[in-house]
């Protein structure tokens, strides 16, 4: 087969998936830059007009949306923080698991593999004030006096949080488990050969050479952490203090029918996770170049 | 401390994180297999006493979820093979051919997987709504194919690309056409990948909540997830009934991690693992 052929055949294999990405993808996409740049609200669409950077400058001086963009982002930093330390130890145990490798593996992925939507209703449920599990334990322990209201104003953030947590630390902890493997067993037979202790062992083996892994799986979390949506809409609807980007993206759009600003809203969010993105592609290329 | 308290002490750690992942679950099993009024009891059972089947047969008399169900198989199962058929071929390419300008469509996926899925709904709501398919299972596919296009092509690219570079040479001396050695050599041989992208595409699309949120309006054209939001959504929660509804529902996706972790896993780190 020639240069000429293959690239011919080539672009044959690509086109229909190409096609399809035009038709479906390129008019929501596109229309989002479009949009952003006008003043279009459905409650009044007769004043449709071009704005400009308008809607930027005003989303700027938009005190929710601050607020809702620190909420967003302390959502991601405590729980990607919290799903980092919790994968790696969880990936550490599951390292060289040589009986019963099958059922701990599965058990460890059940949470990752549940809908959201259920996981958060679950979690409602366990966190319920009246009847949850967790206030039920904690009463018979007589670790507390007056029933905790888990999803109310003190503690939404917490227990959504926690959720989160719980949900995605799998994932977090397969991909370190996969880097756990990467690292050759060589390395640790010399390293007990020289007498290193386990604590020397991990700092100076296992963390290093995790390193990229770590990366990937953070960045791929945080970017999926600063879209949150489902898990918040559902335990708390955005109340108490977790209303985040996404959730104020949705009311613009859906509640206000505002879809010039919910548009700027969407373009500055894909800008913010398009900056993680670079960051994501340049750490897999060092996670590759380092084997 | 000796190596046996040390493996032991793993052990309990172990069965410890395994506690944590799967306690939240044994609840909502307990919550659905008791009366009703259980829930309300000071102190709380913490198993069911006696087990009770109601709450299985209030799920499937009384609302639509046999339904929702049936729309979620549907939906899931067509995305799953339109984005195979379409993302395999591309993938094929891009790992195995020469292609001109292969970092721009790479970049064009990446995109499309980046964009906030909140600001897409709104304008496929519009399109589809013109072309008169909400309430309707395309409505749910089309956009699921386009979302989940962008983890399949990065799956099977991989995949292709670790199978040996002469698989195609032999078969094109052998006298197969290209599209032939595609066909009938490397795919049979990636099956294992293929499979694998499948999964976590179905697992995806069961799982989709926000899209099948906005594009069905009727109790009967909901999926799962939205059945369940919705039920959440409700003042006076029958949470025996969500809880046997709940454990409906994630009983395909667990029996799918059960029989298949270890393709899952490798889905998961292909990319990040060479």
């Amino acid at each position: 087969m020639n240069i000429r052929q293959e690239a011919r055949l080539a672009a044959w294999l690509i086109a229909p998936s190409l096609i399809f990405v035009a038709i479906v993808g390129a008019f929501p996409v596109l229309s989002q830059f479009v949009l952003s740049l006008t003043e279009y609200n459905l409650k009044f669409a007769e004043e449709r007009s071009f704005v400009g950077l308008g809607n930027f400058a005003k989303l700027a001086t938009d005190a929710v949306f601050w607020r809702d963009l620190a909420q967003t982002f302390e959502f991601t930093v405590v729980s990607v923080g919290l799903e980092l330390v919790l994968g790696l130890a969880a990936a550490l145990l599951l390292n060289r698991v040589i009986r019963g490798r099958t059922a701990m593996n599965s058990a460890v992925l059940m949470p990752w593999a549940l809908p959201t939507v259920v996981a958060a209703t679950m979690w409602s449920l366990i966190l319920n004030d009246r009847i949850g599990l967790v206030n039920s334990v904690l009463g018979r322990l007589g670790l507390m006096g007056e029933p905790i209201v888990w999803l109310g104003p003190r503690f939404a953030m917490v227990s959504v949080i926690l959720a989160d947590v719980w949900k995605t630390t799998p994932f977090v902890a397969i991909i370190l488990l996969a880097g756990l493997k990467s690292i050759p067993r060589a390395y640790y037979e010399a390293a007990e050969l020289d007498g290193a202790g386990r604590w020397q062992v991990f700092r100076s083996i296992t963390l290093p050479l995790l390193k990229p892994f770590i990366a990937v799986a953070v960045l791929f979390r945080a970017m999926d952490a600063f879209r949150i949506f489902d898990l918040i809409w559902v335990l708390t609807g955005g109340a108490s203090r977790t209303e985040t980007v996404s959730i104020y993206i949705y009311k613009t759009l859906f509640r206000y029918a505002d879809l010039g600003y919910g548009s700027a809203m969407t373009v500055t969010l894909f800008g913010i996770v398009f900056l993680m993105s670079i960051g994501l592609v340049r750490f897999m290329r060092v996670a590759v170049e380092t084997r | 401390m000796s190596r046996k308290t040390g493996a032991a002490m793993t052990w309990v750690l172990r069965l410890l994180l395994a506690a944590a992942c799967l306690i939240p679950l044994y609840w909502i099993a307990n919550v659905s297999l008791s009366t009703p009024s259980a829930l309300y009891k000071t102190p709380l059972d913490y198993a069911p006493r006696p087990p009770v089947l109601d709450n299985y047969r209030a799920v499937f008399d009384v609302n639509q979820f046999p339904r929702n169900i049936g729309n979620s198989l549907v939906v899931a199962s067509l995305t799953t093979l339109l984005t195979l058929a379409l993302g395999s071929p591309a993938a094929y390419a891009l790992s195995r051919l020469r292609v001109r300008r292969r970092n721009l469509i790479l970049a064009l996926f990446l995109g499309i997987a980046i964009f906030p899925a909140i600001g897409m709904v709104g304008p496929l709501y519009v399109g589809m709504a013109r072309l008169h398919l909400i309430n309707t299972y395309p409505a749910l596919i089309l956009p699921y194919t386009l979302l989940t296009l962008p983890l399949a092509v990065w799956i099977l690219t991989h995949f292709f690309s670790t199978l040996p570079p002469s698989l195609e040479d032999a078969a094109l001396i052998d006298g197969c056409t290209p599209v032939q050695a595609f066909v009938r050599v490397i795919l049979p041989l990636s099956a294992p990948g293929v499979f694998t992208a499948a999964i976590l595409i179905f697992i995806w699309a069961w799982n989709e909540f926000l899209f099948a949120l906005i594009m069905t309006s009727t109790p009967e054209s909901r999926t799962v997830p939205v059945a369940l939001g919705l039920f959440a959504g409700l003042h006076e929660l029958p949470w025996a009934t969500i809880a046997a509804a709940t454990v409906v529902s994630v009983v395909p996706v667990l029996l799918l991690v059960a029989l298949f972790q270890r393709r899952i896993v490798e889905g998961l780190t292909s990319g990040v693992e060479r």
